[in-house]
């Protein structure tokens, strides 16, 4: 490795870490739902129980609401990726279906909830 | 003199043509490795990372071109809005890697260096072009990701072109301008 590689490879690592601080920041807002679409950004509680319609261009979206836990329930894309990403619970953790350009993501949350209650 | 000049580059046209093939192997070669939908490895960055040292500027305009349109055709996306972060990540990661190959010294840099600013320069924009004009700030929640996968990729992508460029015989025969 010579000189400039190490530089860049220091820069790359440093731009990861700040958009890795930047994007999962722990703050002590409450937990929020946030749904971006095509028609914006919709923002739902965590904590109602729903089915929220997230309208793309193939098709809607369906996004469950059950008990503070997030999923896709169907989807019109072809790979269904997003299905398979599975639920969501805490703070900075997404579901993405790029081709109905649809991003689901939990907002907010202190420190302390994204450890577990059992770790010691 | 402009009319032997002239005859070099139309002699060196099939090998940019060959290079830019090559970038479209590479391209389908991706498909070998398991990565998230929304991630590329750049594997068809490195016939570019290779021509730095022997095209010309307007040859490697050229090389990006077929790169960028052979990649959309392969990936199916040629149509798409995903043609449009991949075709601008390709632009911003050669204006960097160009740059850096043209003011950092010879031996300050190595194509592992070289590969990495392009990673970054390519998934910045593109991470960058999708919050602004496409699925909007929420979609900033991936850039450590686009960026972390990036930066290995960007190293094992270098690493690869610096032995190729180290331990090929053909591309040390092409660089003499032996063949075409």
């Amino acid at each position: 490795m010579k000189p400039f590689d190490i530089v860049f490879l220091l820069l790359s690592l440093v731009l990861t870490a700040g958009s890795a601080w930047a994007a999962l920041a722990p703050t002590n807002a409450p937990l929020r739902l946030e749904v971006q679409t095509d028609g914006g950004l919709y923002t739902y509680p965590l904590d109602t129980d729903q089915e929220i319609k997230a309208v793309g261009p193939l098709g809607t979206t369906l996004v469950h609401v059950e008990g503070r836990a997030v999923h896709v329930e169907v989807s019109p894309c072809a790979n269904k990726v997003c299905l398979a990403m599975g639920t969501i619970r805490q703070g900075g953790q997404w579901l993405a279906c790029l081709p109905n350009h649809v991003f689901v993501r939990i907002s907010g949350g202190s420190a302390e909830a994204s450890i577990d209650a059992g770790v010691f | 003199m402009p009319g032997s000049s002239k005859k070099m580059a139309q002699a060196r046209l099939p090998l940019v043509a060959f290079f830019g093939a090559l970038s479209l192997f590479f391209a389908t070669l991706e498909y070998l490795f398991p990565t998230p939908p929304w991630f590329r490895l750049g594997l068809a960055n490195l016939p570019i990372l290779l021509a730095l040292d022997f095209f010309t500027f307007p040859e490697l305009l050229l090389l990006l071109l077929l790169k960028v349109i052979g990649q959309g055709i392969v990936n199916g996306t040629l149509a798409s809005q995903a043609f449009l972060l991949s075709s601008s990540g390709s632009l911003a990661s050669f204006v960097v890697m160009y740059m850096a190959f043209r003011l950092i010294p010879r031996g300050w840099i190595s194509l592992i260096g070289l590969s990495l600013a392009g990673s970054m320069a390519s998934n910045t924009v593109q991470v960058g072009l999708s919050m602004v004009l496409i699925f909007g700030p929420a979609s900033g929640i991936i850039a450590p990701w686009f960026l972390g996968l990036g930066t290995l990729s960007g190293l094992g992508i270098g690493w690869g072109a610096e032995t190729l460029k180290r331990h090929s015989r053909w591309l040390r025969r092409v660089k003499l301008g032996q063949s075409s």
